[in-house]
């Protein structure tokens, strides 16, 4: 009979083991949306302490996973990722080039061109959309827009794991950071945003200056910001990244592309995605953090110059003429703006 | 598993399922995911709020940059995320309408980011405008008063001045107005070209992009905080308490029962507790209890190890010697030894749990093996001849012995048969047997012979008691009776002596002739005196032999009383008595060490005074009498007793083989020169010494000396001995 009523007690503890661990593994796992890069540049920045400039500094950090950034840019230069094994992110994204190839149109997979001109990588994780159309709301999402397109890598995600998963030494990677899903679309995509994250380049002359040094920039410098504030370049251009936090149609005040001759697909803008009469030639408007290192400039890359660009602004965008006197000033702000990549200055 | 443990599996695994069962719906309130939900929406409703604000922040221009609505909206989304996973993991109950709440208020939320974006991007036109427009209008009335006519100047500033009632105060009569001010400046325009022309296209422009822009911004505006999100977050948030109230009541009614049953479960767990203490406390004495046990046990497996070991040798030695096997209750074999295997001829394998039965030769009766196995179950040991058949079909005997081992209740759970065989012995006792008939047949008839031996011999035997008996009172009657013819004849003869000496005195004195006295007196002196001579003579001799045949009758009638005696005192006292005869023969006796005889110290007197006698009267006068008397060292032992054997030697003048056959008979003289008397001593010494059941012998070499030897018993006899070779008693007297 005891032994009998040991045995119950033993079982019933053991239940409540079973309970308690239940108790624990039943804890609600607080759901977690991967926070953008924006989020974390301003995250502890406070409103006040920058005088309300329309320009905020670049975190000189980010809290980053430092394996994930290391596979992602690994990611980042594998031709695998394209169906011929001929181009890579940074066939496109080259860094050494700002993060751009400086060509007007990219070249794709098979040699075929791309329709618009490659934006920057770097600091594409402070812009709040993707794509000149924002038709990407995350950087992740963003990857499978040049996987895909028939004229960029021409690929797809199980192909993309398919030979990612013949490399022991993705497979090793993958599975220590992504113990439970492995090389799939899901953990090639978080690497890569993560390592694009990571592609910020703060700590520039102008971010200095935010930061209360007087003497970071010059005199004319000074002159040229204040230019771009009046001439109300900053009523877009504004934010961390210096734009890429808002949608603005192109050809405010004069037609644009009637004056440039037609226009293509690709030059309705936002329209391609909402097919609102009101987003007909939106863009988002391009972050101006690594403009001096990016030409050609605008979604069709007409622009070689800083100097056509900012007269193309003017005209089209604010409906006034500007000095080149001015002209000159702004371009020396400009060249404030880009900053430094692990701790190298980018100019 | 029995039936109880199988029940009280059941009910431990029901009570595990009734616990469970409560503690989800108990778990199904989680106060912790209900504080996130809660927060969760105020974080929403806060979100909202600093969206709104920092949208009418940025259209007052106090907020110079997007970055913070970006942010807000990136917030609200991620909430909205947050949330609606937060209440697909609570109870579904009220989930339709709450999801609608939800739902709605999601919609709220992106048609206002909508808003937002056109918001966005109108107010920085708006915006650019309202910065450029003083600027741009200053230019061209700086540019204007160069130019005679102040009329450009005084419309532009008029504009201005509409343009900024319609800035602060916009309504359709000051719109109406800056159209009107506007259809004026561009008419003129037309006397104005190059820059000036230019700037006042573009005035012209902005004017249009203001009155476009300033109502679309502010209904943008209007519509981004009238937007009702916020009572759709209130609503949600209602939706959700409600929805938690209702869970929270029926989740306390289940907390309730859950606690109950803790209760009851703690109780009865408590009770086991007790329980198993008292058991635990039961255990530990039961514990010292079996060590104390287990040194015991240790100390007796010492022991068992070595009678073990003794039981190995016993067994083999066992083994050696015997036929051995083992059977259970049912009589199957479990173990044989090799001996066993051997004389069977089975192989251990055929044996091991067959039957004994597969040995049965048929020889014994079905009642034999009946008794034998009453005998064994019932636990007592059986022994036994038993024949079995080998396996070649020939047959073995084994003398059997079967010993149950009993459990602890007295039941035999094992039988151990030690065997050995006898085949050889049975085979020997068949002969023997064989044998053992002849021979009963044989004694049969032999006894039947002895048998007609003894009767006739028992017929001879009293016939010839009686005879004896007659002879001796024959003997005694007749010498009695001749006493009295004899005394007659003696004194007659006196008488006739003393008539002879009055005849001689008559003679002599009376007047007889000279002659006749001479004749009378030779008659009388010659043949009247030998002749009285010769009959007193006869007289004498015949009332000795008449006192021997007396003393003879009286031997054999006389009673004995049988003692252990003295011999040596007796045989000294006898030659002591005899001192003067054998000082006249100049003989020396001597006397070894005699032991002592269970006789009659009577009769043994007169037998040993008979022989020294004899022995000292028949001395050879040519030598000096040399007499020994003693004992052999030997002993003769007959069936029934142990007899010394004495012997008086002499080196008289021995008798010859011819007399020594009569030696012992009556009236039997050899040496009549030597000694006086009647030939009777011998014989009476014969007679006295068989009565004791003794035997007298002779050695003699006639001229060299007499051994006499007597047997007698050294020591007490039930019944008289008798030599099987004592001739009969009437060879004394008839033979």
């Amino acid at each position: 009979m005891n032994k009998k009523a040991a045995m119950s007690l033993a079982a019933l503890l053991g239940v409540a083991g079973i309970i308690a661990v239940f108790m624990t593994l039943h804890k609600p796992a607080a759901p977690l949306a991967m926070a953008p890069a924006l989020t974390q540049c301003l995250t502890g920045l406070s409103d006040v302490g920058f005088n309300n400039e329309p320009i905020r500094p670049i975190p000189l950090s980010l809290p980053l996973n430092k394996g994930k950034v290391a596979l992602g840019e690994k990611l980042f230069n594998e031709p695998k990722l394209s169906h011929d094994d001929s181009i890579s992110c940074a066939y496109c994204h080259d860094l050494s080039l700002g993060g751009t190839d400086r060509k007007v149109h990219s070249l794709g997979s098979g040699g075929s061109s791309g329709d618009v001109n490659s934006p920057t990588v770097f600091n594409s994780g402070l812009n709040y959309r993707q794509f000149w159309d924002g038709r990407a709301a995350t950087l992740e999402d963003q990857i499978d827009g040049p996987i895909h397109h028939p004229n960029e890598m021409a690929s797809n995600w199980p192909e993309v794991a398919g030979k990612l998963s013949k490399d022991s030494a993705y497979l090793s990677a993958f599975t220590k950071l992504y113990p439970d899903i492995g090389i799939q679309e899901l953990s090639i995509k978080d690497a890569i945003a993560t390592f694009e994250c990571s592609l910020t380049t703060p700590n520039s002359r102008f971010d200095k200056f935010l930061r209360g040094n007087p003497n970071a920039i010059t005199v004319e410098e000074k002159q040229g910001y204040e230019l771009f504030k009046a001439y109300g370049c900053a009523a877009c251009h504004q934010g961390v990244n210096v734009g890429g936090n808002m949608y603005q149609t192109f050809g405010v005040t004069a037609d644009y592309f009637g004056d440039r001759g037609g226009e293509g697909k690709a030059d309705l803008g936002r329209f391609n995605i909402t097919g609102d009469e009101k987003d007909r030639h939106k863009f988002r408007v391009p972050s101006l953090r690594l403009v001096v290192l990016t030409p050609p400039y605008f979604h069709d890359g007409t622009a070689g110059s800083l100097d056509k660009t900012i007269d193309v602004m003017a005209k089209y965008q604010l409906g006034r003429s500007i000095s080149v006197e001015d002209r000159g000033l702004i371009v020396k702000f400009l060249y404030t703006l880009p900053g430094e990549y692990n701790g190298k200055p980018l100019l | 598993m029995t039936r109880t443990q199988f029940m009280q599996v059941v009910i431990t695994l029901s009570a595990v399922a009734v616990l469970t069962f409560l503690f989800i719906k108990t778990r199904s309130l989680d106060f912790e995911r209900h504080t996130y939900i809660m927060e969760t929406m105020r974080q929403l409703k806060q979100a909202d709020a600093v969206v709104n604000q920092d949208i009418i922040k940025s259209r007052y221009s106090l907020l110079n940059n997007y970055d913070p609505l970006v942010v807000g909206f990136w917030n609200i989304t991620n909430l909205n995320n947050d949330l609606r996973n937060g209440l697909v993991a609570i109870s579904r109950q009220g989930e339709t309408q709450l999801d609608e709440v939800l739902n709605k208020a999601a919609q709220l939320s992106a048609q206002k980011e909508s808003l937002a974006e056109e918001f966005k991007s109108a107010n920085a036109i708006l915006r650019n405008s309202l910065y450029y427009f003083p600027v741009l209008a200053k230019e061209i009335v700086a540019a204007s008063r160069t130019d005679k006519s102040d009329k450009l100047s005084g419309e532009i500033n008029e504009l201005a001045r509409e343009m900024f009632t319609y800035n602060t105060n916009p309504s359709e009569t000051t719109k109406q107005g800056i159209l009107a001010k506007s259809n004026e400046i561009s008419n003129l325009r037309a006397g104005y070209s190059g820059d000036l022309a230019g700037q006042i296209g573009l005035m012209l422009k902005h004017v249009q992009i203001l009155l476009a822009k300033k109502p679309e911004v502010d209904r943008l505006l209007a519509q981004i905080i009238t937007l009702p999100t916020a009572q759709q977050y209130d609503q949600l948030y209602n939706a959700y308490l409600a929805s938690y109230q209702q869970l929270e009541k029926s989740t306390n009614i289940y907390r309730l029962l859950l606690y109950l049953f803790s209760v009851l479960l703690l109780l009865a767990v408590a009770y086991i507790l007790i329980k198993l203490k008292y058991t635990a406390l039961a255990l530990g004495r039961a514990v010292n209890d079996l060590k104390q046990q287990k040194q015991a046990l240790d100390e007796g497996k010492r022991q068992l190890q070595s009678v073990n070991a003794n039981l190995e040798y016993q067994k083999y030695a066992m083994d050696q010697h015997a036929i051995v096997s083992i059977a259970d209750v049912t009589g199957a074999i479990v173990y044989a030894n090799d001996k066993f295997c051997v004389i069977s001829q089975y192989s251990r394998e055929e044996l091991l749990g067959s039957d004994h039965r597969m040995l049965n030769s048929g020889f014994h009766t079905k009642r034999f093996f009946e008794e034998f196995w009453a005998t064994i179950i019932s636990g007592k040991v059986w022994q036994g001849e038993i024949r079995n058949r080998k396996k070649d079909g020939s047959f073995y005997w084994v003398e059997t012995t079967i010993v149950p081992f009993l459990d602890g209740c007295g039941i035999p759970y094992q039988y151990v048969s030690i065997r050995t065989e006898i085949t050889k012995i049975k085979e020997a006792e068949t002969v023997l047997l064989s044998t053992n008939e002849e021979l009963e047949k044989r004694v049969a008839h032999r006894t039947a012979d002895l048998e007609a031996n003894t009767k006739q011999l028992e017929y001879y035997l009293c016939d010839l008691t009686r005879k004896n008996e007659e002879n001796e009172m024959f003997v005694y009657s007749v010498s009695h009776d001749l006493r009295s013819p004899l005394v007659n004849l003696q004194g007659f003869s006196r008488e006739l002596e003393m008539v002879a000496q009055d005849l001689r005195t008559v003679l002599i004195e009376g007047n007889c002739p000279p002659e006749a006295q001479k004749r009378g007196m030779a008659l009388i002196d010659e043949d009247m005196s030998s002749s009285l001579h010769f009959i007193q003579a006869g007289v004498v001799r015949l009332s000795n032999i008449m006192d021997g045949l007396l003393q003879l009758s009286r031997v054999g009638r006389v009673e004995y009383q049988m003692q252990n005696v003295d011999l040596n005192s007796i045989v000294k006292r006898i030659i002591d008595s005899m001192q003067t005869i054998i000082s006249q023969r100049c003989a020396t006796v001597t006397v070894q060490e005699l032991p002592a005889a269970w006789v009659d110290s009577g009769a043994v007197e007169q037998i040993f005074a008979n022989l020294i006698g004899n022995a000292l009267n028949y001395l050879d006068p040519k030598r000096p009498g040399l007499i020994e008397v003693g004992c052999c060292a030997d002993k003769e032992v007959t069936h029934n007793a142990v007899f010394n054997s004495y012997y008086v030697k002499d080196n008289g003048l021995g008798i010859s083989e011819q007399a020594k056959t009569k030696l012992f008979r009556i009236f039997q003289r050899f040496h009549p020169d030597s000694a006086k008397g009647e030939g009777i001593g011998l014989a009476i010494v014969r007679r006295m010494v068989e009565r004791h059941g003794g035997r007298i012998t002779v050695e003699s070499t006639e001229g060299a000396g007499t051994t006499f030897f007597v047997a007698l018993p050294s020591q007490e006899t039930k019944q008289v001995p008798i030599f099987s070779d004592t001739p009969a008693a009437e060879d004394v007297l008839f033979s």
